[in-house]
């Protein structure tokens, strides 16, 4: 199994290493710049403790491949990360290259990177969903139960929750299909969220229209019992300084494909309990999704900041135990909330789902 | 003389009433309505009737008071529980949110400026010979770089005394902040008379894209009248003037960029050559200036006023609100009065943030998150919210870089309005009170005597902003 450094580690893929043991690779190591003040051991899902290193040359000398993985708030400076990609192919390191959000970087490494190191290959999955002609306006339904997994704002514990999900139905005997709502994850098996729902030059339409035919064919290929959809973004703009996308995602993915159920993730926050029958209320309004269930994370939004540089605010991490505790206060009234910090309410949500999807 | 019972029922009937502020100008009369955070213009027969008296027009502002309770305003409601809202998150952002470290690199100084907060006239440390120790500059960065995970940016600041003093320490703590801080884009920053501002400094300063502050009062003779060199009386303008003439002809893109200007106005002064000054220097016109007056926190006493020089303000003011609204026949912009304009949007930031009511718990205005925002860091190592409250006091040290920041100390400076909990609920300029440590400070503990001396002065200031909201928007100004 090919030995995986992580660079530049960043809190926004804790979720991925704590859920190492079901990635394709082996996420060996871990390394964050030193600036970004990232220390100590991260627990992945198994027990087992995985250290936040500074010093790149000494853990790749471990390793065969290097995940260059996306920016989240804290961005990597494009001399740092040419540096670290020229020690890497001199090293001859496979290179697992999934940083989109700068197109003039991306150009420059595509330029560095000899294409047999190139390893995007490796673990990207891809389906074939051309449809030309007269078929290209069809919009197809699906015969196989579909959960979204949704977000009223970024840092709300979404990706986790696609890994959790996938994890625990699998590990049940299921067959599951999973795009993602981000386009770095073949390595967990997942298909990643294809690059043209961020094509500027394609319309609306075109974009839902091939969304539609793209998990149509993932489900005509891979014939699973459950597709797991993750959709990018917020759902609504929080406010006039975080737009997140103005829901552009959920619209799109909701009217391409008609789901389930939804699974709701929200960042933290001292919400009234009627804050749930609202957002659900909201979605099914805006988006046709049925909320069925209710994820709180363990960030918050950072009142004070008003603007990030790509609109979508930053956050505060707290405790879980104060999450714990607030899903606790909740649950006496709604129902449908899970603090997935722990086992049994892991299960009680698969159950729950098993049980909406019957 | 009043019982506490009859102090507590008059308090309770005060709070029966609606929380409203009512003021007037020559073109209008305004309701600052409390709870909804709103201001409205409204007839002169409901203003003299929300004041208590009745008039002929009685009948008539009693249906419009009315509509207005109907429409959500004039509400009793005040804040019930005083407790700043981060209150409960304190640990968190002390654990990853800090943004600006501020060194305090030397404690001495080659000038002697007389308003100095470390001259002797304040309740603060003087000048001395100490300097920063890298061991604690160097902690002091590495407690940066470990509390700033969440921080989209960062930024180090040096400041004294005069940091230029220690020149190689300075440069020592930049390198040590790029290898500590690799992967971050750190920027530097220095506040400095410019008397030691030249070459091999600047050239420094301008590889590592600092941002230079630098202290100037105005022409010669207003700057010299307090910036003067330590056993003289010979002022410190010429030595600026070269240092800074130099830096624009050799550096022009880093001086255009990267150097700004600090003014403190002495109220005895000449606003007009000050203004002049600023505006139209050969080198300074294109510069941008911060203005503040003198800090008269730490003071006894207070300093006195020059009428010609409010009179001169106001007059320039004037001007700006002349250019802004478009009556002038050329566009007029005045440095000096950038920022007091740019600020008079009450509006500024809170489109979404309607309310309608007051939370029950909360907190004025004032304060920030201690050790947040900014950390200030004195020459022994020990940690102060910014570098404005006095190091003497037994009350603003939160911390130091070997313990780091006690989060029961910040939490205390935060909620700041504990002292004047009764008066800060009644005060209807709450969401916009600047009251936070250092104007509270009386160098034993937070005292509710030296929070109210400032107080008066403060609600005149944010209803004089009021008064030119409402006067802007009477000319059609659209913010």
């Amino acid at each position: 199994m090919e030995q995986v450094l992580v660079y530049p580690y960043s809190k926004e893929y804790e979720a991925v290493i704590k859920n190492r043991k079901s990635a394709e690779a082996s996420l060996a190591r871990v390394v964050a710049p030193r600036g970004w003040g990232l220390s100590g051991d991260i627990l992945d899902n198994s027990g087992e403790r995985v250290e936040i290193e500074h010093n790149f040359e000494e853990a790749l000398k471990d390793c065969t491949t290097v995940w260059f993985a996306e920016d989240g708030l804290l961005r990597l400076p494009m001399e740092l990360l040419l540096e670290k990609l020229v020690l890497a192919v001199r090293n001859k390191k496979k290179i697992y290259y999934t940083r989109y959000k700068n197109a003039e970087e991306r150009e420059i490494v595509e330029k560095l990177l000899p294409p047999k190191l190139n390893a995007e290959n490796d673990y990207e999955r891809k389906v074939d969903f051309t449809v030309s002609g007269g078929e290209y306006h069809t919009l197809y339904e699906f015969k196989t139960p579909i959960i979204n997994v949704t977000g009223l704002s970024e840092n709300s514990d979404k990706y986790k929750m696609q890994l959790l999900l996938k994890e625990e139905f699998t590990k049940l005997g299921y067959k599951v299909s999973a795009v993602s709502s981000r386009r770095d994850s073949g390595i967990f098996g997942m298909y990643s969220m294809p690059g043209f729902m961020w094509e500027n030059k394609l319309s609306v339409t075109d974009k839902i229209l091939r969304f539609n035919h793209y998990v149509k064919a993932i489900e005509k290929t891979e014939r699973p019992e459950l597709i797991i959809l993750g959709i990018p973004g917020g759902a609504f703009p929080r406010n006039e300084y975080r737009h997140q996308y103005f829901g552009e995602f959920h619209f799109e993915i909701s009217r391409a494909v008609l789901c389930d159920c939804a699974l709701l993730c929200s960042s933290f926050s001292e919400y009234p309990v009627s804050y749930f029958e609202e957002a659900e209320q909201r979605i099914r309004q805006m988006y046709d999704m049925e909320v069925g269930f209710h994820i709180i994370s363990d960030k918050m939004y950072d009142c004070r900041d008003k603007v990030t540089a790509d609109g979508t605010g930053t956050y505060l991490s707290v405790d879980s135990g104060m999450v714990s505790d607030s899903i606790r206060e909740w649950k006496k009234t709604k129902g449908n909330l899970y603090d997935t910090a722990s086992e049994d309410e892991k299960r009680r949500l698969v159950d729950d789902i098993i049980n909406s999807l019957s | 003389m009043r019982s506490e019972n009859d102090k507590g029922a008059l308090a309770e009937a005060g709070r029966r009433k609606p929380f409203i502020h009512l003021f007037k100008e020559s073109f209008g009369y305004f309701l600052y309505d409390v709870n909804m955070d709103e201001i409205l213009n409204i007839p002169e027969e409901v203003y003299e009737s929300l004041k208590g008296k009745q008039g002929e027009s009685h009948e008539s502002a009693e249906a419009y008071i009315r509509s207005l309770k109907a429409d959500g305003y004039l509400k009793t409601a005040r804040v019930k529980k005083s407790i700043h809202p981060a209150t409960k998150y304190v640990k968190f952002y002390l654990q990853t949110k800090l943004k600006h470290l501020t060194l305090q690199i030397t404690q001495n100084c080659n000038l002697r400026c007389e308003y100095c907060i470390y001259s002797g006239g304040y309740k603060n440390r003087t000048h001395s010979n100490k300097v920063m120790s890298f061991e604690v500059a160097r902690r002091a960065i590495d407690y940066l770089i470990a509390h700033s995970s969440e921080t989209e940016s960062v930024s180090i600041g040096f400041y004294g005394g005069e940091p230029l003093l220690e020149f190689g320490l300075i440069k020592k703590c930049v390198e040590y902040a790029k290898e500590a801080g690799e992967g971050r884009d750190i920027v530097f920053a220095i506040t400095t008379n410019a008397t030691l501002l030249r070459e091999p400094n600047i050239g420094f300063l301008a590889a590592n894209d600092f941002k230079v502050l630098v202290s100037l009062d105005g022409p010669e003779t207003i700057h010299n009248k307090h910036r003067k060199y330590a056993g003289g009386a010979e002022g410190s303008f010429d030595a600026l003037l070269k240092n800074v003439a130099c830096i624009k002809a050799h550096y022009p893109d880093f001086f255009k960029k990267n150097v700004s200007f600090n003014t403190v106005l002495d109220p005895e002064n000449d606003f007009d050559s000050i203004n002049d000054f600023v505006n139209n220097h050969e080198i300074f016109r294109d510069s941008q200036f911060n203005f503040s007056m003198i800090d008269e926190r730490y003071k006894d006493e207070r300093n006195p006023i020059s009428n010609d020089f409010y009179a001169q303000k106001n007059y320039e003011l004037f001007k700006t609100f002349l250019g802004r609204i478009g009556w002038l026949s050329e566009p007029y912009a005045s440095k000096t009065m950038n920022s007091y304009f740019e600020n008079i949007n009450i509006k500024k930031g809170k489109a979404a943030c309607s309310r309608e009511q007051l939370p029950e718990t909360g907190h004025h205005g004032g304060p920030c998150i201690p050790g947040v925002l900014r950390l200030f860091v004195n020459a022994d190592g020990n940690f102060y919210p910014c570098e404005r409250v006095s190091e003497s006091s037994k009350t603003t040290c939160i911390g130091n870089v070997y313990t780091g920041i006690s989060e029961e100390k910040a939490v205390s400076l935060m909620n700041v309005e504990r002292v004047t909990t009764d008066q800060c609920r009644e005060c209807w300029a709450y969401d916009y009170c600047t009251v936070c440590v250092g104007s509270a400070d009386n160098m034993e503990e937070m005292s509710a005597e030296v929070v109210k001396r400032n107080c008066p002065r403060i609600r005149y200031q944010v209803e004089e902003k009021f008064k030119d909201y409402c006067m802007l928007q009477y000319l059609g100004f659209e913010f």
